[in-house]
């Protein structure tokens, strides 16, 4: 008798102690709360997103079963499995923002539907589909009874995108601003550039050596801000030359820079009163392959040696060999280009380089079109508000906060 | 010494040429196998390639011709080697109307290494017009829809590498080996939306500015130039042009770092010269 | 003979006719310049043709039977129209569906992922945890560049003062990234030169009959002639 009692005695502890180990490895039955199935938001249409809050259930080795069906009475079809430590909102920003709750919610997105369980090709996601939710620890399943349903739509806005869009539209306005500006105001304020003094320099010097100027307008087509800024500029030149009765020589990379260019230049000379002095073919078009121009240019330099070359506009790996060539000859070079990786070259060969935005500083400058000056503007003013999001920004986020880099965080 | 500066600063353009040449030709001649060290930027798009299961599949956009052939047609050859190895299948276009040649003998030359099957194993898209168009294309009707037929002119719908890879979102991995601008393109036409991953090479030209697009997440890593393409080399133990290249590349560059301290030496000593 | 022969002596003698440019211009030069600006115009004129016209254009509208390709075709060639002033203004509908297309399409991605994301990445904590003192000294240079450099490329205030002073830090910024990119470009100058000197050394082999070295030899004698040539004809139009 007392060796029965010891017996049920040992037995009970043996069971009492190790009843939670083995409960360890049976998945809770505590169905995750907030079971949903939503429209995918900030999407076109072709898929759906199934949340459900984080819990206790959250271990290695569990898995959450996700099933499909087009109706609410099933059939049911597992569709995926995902580990229960992965798959959050805050995985998708672009979808759910950056909140912190958004880590305490799985997220799955659903975007197309298998057929059967072997299906390689499933069908994408279009109509009203249930969903069901159940888990496993390997061997065992557990399904939750609790149905939903959501149908994917397209959105016509997408939120992440919102920053964007505010940016976009204060720059805008910003823009619009000034050119109204400008055209009541042509003379708005903008700093002097040291290159543009030695344009008219070069040209001096053109006509007294009795050779002709050249002018590049780069290898960009008229959709270009640079060859827009290279053909003001070009304007200008040309009723310079005009004046001085000297040449100029434009061999051009693209068709249609030709066709606006021998227009600029026959204006040009039409203002400054000499418009039989205008020559046509000193306009040609040579081709649009790069280095064929380069090689071509090169010829035109070696041939006819002129004494000041402009380079303006965007200009890729040949701008080395025709600014070289120049020097060979031993003209006079002033180059503007927003080609930032040509920029050593011309500074190292040319006299004068106008750097990036200082071509369209000096187009404006130049030419005090409405248009051109009130873009600079308003594009000064941005670069300013940059600047000062740079410096706050970086003051903030040392200090913790992480405010100015959600602000611009894309998606 | 001072007649000596005078000549520097005088020096005829012809005899630098000379010596330039020399510098370059002397080591392709005489290979002095300068050790080469590997940057973490190119150990990045190697260690991608590496780790993706065998059997992934790698877009490579050759996006270049042949005045950039050099650089970068030694990178193609390394990657797709690389890629072969790994039994990844690679997809292969260019955006450039002259460099269509340059792709196809890349891709056929190293696929007929590796014996690997067209339409199986590699398919070659070739060139077709549209840029940015045809990258949006690629991501929202589809590769196939994009290019109906492949550079050869055979239909792409029934090849057995687009079954699995229909749109740009299901690649694995772009590998942009750019001459021009045309990575951005792929990022904010492709990556932006279609969200893969993206690496690629590029000339020395625009390597400078490459690093900050690695800053800012565009790519996960890059090679750049010639030594870019040599250090893909040694990673994948195959050492070939890039590498030979590089033994004339230093000498060349030691030469040019002494022409430059010598004429600065001349130039700074004339002026004080000529001031006196 | 076969082709890959004939084309590595087409290719040594063309590369050698553009180097020969480095001593003076001369007729090999020129006859290499001209015979790339003809193939270059002529392959780009046949691929556009094959791929484009044929090939995404014809072939699709009358063999696949997409009509709505007819809009962008009409779009497309009243870009002509811009040659006959009377009816130039048609033009302008395609030029506003291309750049309004094109502007709704890029700029929003270019702001994106061209200024937000480099504001982004620059305004992270400078100090932030486990940060070591290079990556705190390499945030602060960056924030200085950056700020600087913009600073020299505001045009609505005159460079005076302390302006003046920030713009001068930001121009030797901008004088650093452009040497490091000389370098680079430097470095991939000699990468080109590089892989010509390869080719002309492979040229120069017995595989292509000493290509290189025989067409070498032929240019340098017609260029000592014609030199020759030259100079009597300049010295006897002196005389005369």
């Amino acid at each position: 008798m007392h060796n029965m009692f010891k017996f049920f005695v040992l037995v009970t502890v043996i069971l009492f102690v190790s009843s939670p180990i083995m409960a360890q490895d049976k998945p809770s039955l505590t169905p995750p709360e907030g079971f949903t199935a939503l429209d995918t938001p900030n999407d076109i249409g072709n898929s759906i997103s199934l949340l459900w809050q984080a819990s206790a259930n959250d271990k290695e080795g569990i898995s959450y079963i996700i099933y499909a069906s087009p109706l609410e009475d099933g059939p049911w079809l597992e569709q995926d499995r995902v580990l229960s430590t992965l798959g959050f909102k805050s995985d998708a920003p672009q979808y759910f923002g950056l909140s912190e709750e958004n880590e305490t919610w799985h997220f799955y997105e659903v975007t197309s539907i298998k057929k059967d369980p072997t299906d390689k090709n499933p069908l994408p996601i279009t109509a009203t589909t249930y969903f069901k939710l159940a888990i496993s620890n390997g061997t065992d399943v557990i399904e939750f009874h609790s149905i939903v349903s959501a149908a994917p739509e397209g959105n016509w806005f997408d939120t992440s995108k919102l920053n964007v869009l505010i940016f976009v539209s204060i720059f805008s306005i910003l823009i619009l601003y000034f050119i109204s500006l400008a055209r009541k105001n042509p003379n708005l304020f903008i700093r002097h550039i040291p290159g543009l003094d030695a344009i008219e320099e070069t040209i001096g010097r053109a006509t007294e050596m009795g050779r002709p100027i050249l002018y590049l307008n780069g290898l960009l087509d008229m959709s270009s801000l640079s060859t827009i800024a290279s053909t003001s500029i070009l304007g200008k030149v040309a009723r310079k030359v005009a004046n001085y009765d000297s040449q100029i020589m434009v061999p051009c990379y693209d068709p249609i820079v030709m066709s606006v260019c021998q227009e600029v230049v026959k204006e040009a000379y039409a203002e400054a009163g000499r418009p039989d002095a205008f020559k046509e073919d000193n306009i040609f078009f040579i081709t649009n392959d790069q280095f064929a121009y380069a090689a071509a240019v090169d010829g035109i330099i070696m041939r006819h040696k002129p004494a000041a070359n402009l380079f303006m506009g965007y200009y890729y790996a040949e701008s080395l060999l025709i600014a070289e060539t120049g020097v060979a000859t031993g003209a006079m070079q002033i180059a503007g280009t927003d080609a930032i990786t040509q920029l050593p070259f011309f500074i190292t060969t040319c006299d004068y380089t106008l750097m990036g935005e200082e071509l369209y500083a000096a187009s404006a400058y130049l030419s005090r079109e409405p248009l051109q000056l009130g873009s600079l503007k308003g594009q000064d003013y941005s670069k300013g508000f940059i600047i000062l999001v740079l410096i706050i920004g970086t003051i903030a986020s040392t200090a913790g906060s992480a405010f100015f880099i959600n602000l611009f965080r894309t998606f | 010494m001072s007649g000596f500066l005078k000549k520097m600063s005088d020096l005829d353009k012809r005899v630098i040429f000379v010596l330039i040449s020399l510098a370059v030709i002397i080591p392709l001649l005489y290979p002095l196998f300068i050790e080469i060290n590997v940057n973490p930027e190119v150990k990045a798009v190697y260690d991608t390639i590496e780790n993706l299961p065998n059997g992934s599949t790698v877009f490579l956009a050759m996006d270049f011709d042949p005045s950039s052939k050099p650089e970068l047609y030694p990178m193609a050859e390394a990657v797709l080697r690389h890629c072969f190895r790994k039994n990844h299948k690679v997809i292969g276009m260019t955006f450039w109307v002259t460099g269509v040649g340059l792709g196809e003998k890349a891709l056929t030359d190293i696929a007929k290494e590796y014996n690997k099957e067209y339409g199986t194993d590699y398919l070659y898209l070739g060139w077709k017009a549209g840029g940015y168009a045809l990258v949006i294309q690629m991501g929202e009707e589809g590769i196939a829809a994009a290019f109906p037929v492949d550079h050869y002119g055979r239909e792409t719908a029934s090849m057995p590498i687009l079954q699995k890879i229909t749109h740009l979102k299901n690649i694995d991995y772009l590998v942009e080996l750019a001459a021009g601008a045309s990575i951005g393109t792929w990022y904010y036409y492709g990556k932006m939306k279609y969200k893969f991953k993206m690496g690629g090479g590029c000339t020395g030209v625009m390597a400078a500015s490459w690093y900050n697009l690695l800053k800012i997440d565009w790519i996960n890593g890059f090679m750049g130039g010639l030594r870019g393409a040599a250090e893909y080399e040694k990673l994948i133990d195959k050492k070939s042009k890039a590498t030979r290249g590089m033994d004339a590349q230093s000498v060349s560059h030691m030469l040019i770092i002494a022409m430059i301290i010598l004429g600065n030496i001349a130039y700074f000593a004339n002026r004080a010269k000529g001031n006196k | 003979m076969d082709s890959t022969i004939l084309g590595g002596w087409i290719a040594a003698g063309l590369t050698l006719f553009m180097f020969s440019s480095l001593y003076k211009d001369n007729p090999f030069y020129r006859f290499g310049e001209h015979l790339y600006l003809g193939l270059s115009v002529g392959y780009i004129i046949l691929k556009v043709i094959y791929a484009n016209i044929i090939g995404g254009l014809y072939k699709p509208l009358f063999e696949d039977h997409q009509y709505m390709l007819l809009i962008p075709t009409i779009l497309g060639l009243s870009l002509y129209t811009r040659f006959f002033p009377k009816i130039a203004w048609i033009s302008r509908i395609t030029f506003a569906f291309i750049v309004g297309y094109g502007s709704g399409l890029t700029i929003p991605r270019i702001i994106a992922g061209g200024i937000f994301q480099q504001i982004e990445k620059i305004i992270t904590p400078l100090g932030k945890t486990g940060a070591t003192w290079w990556e705190v000294f390499s945030g602060i240079v960056i924030i200085i560049g950056v700020a600087s450099v913009l600073i020299y490329f505001f045009f609505s205030v005159e460079h005076k003062g302390i302006i003046n002073k920030i713009s001068r830090v930001g121009i030797y910024f901008v004088m650093i990234a452009f040497g490091a990119s000389f370098g680079y470009t430097v470095m991939a100058r000699m990468s080109l030169l590089i892989g010509r000197s390869y080719d002309l050394i492979e040229f120069a082999t017995p595989k292509y009959y000493y290509a290189t070295i025989v067409l070498l030899v032929l240019m340098v004698l017609i260029l000592i002639l014609y030199e020759s040539m030259r100079k009597k004809e300049e010295g006897s139009e002196a005389n005369a």
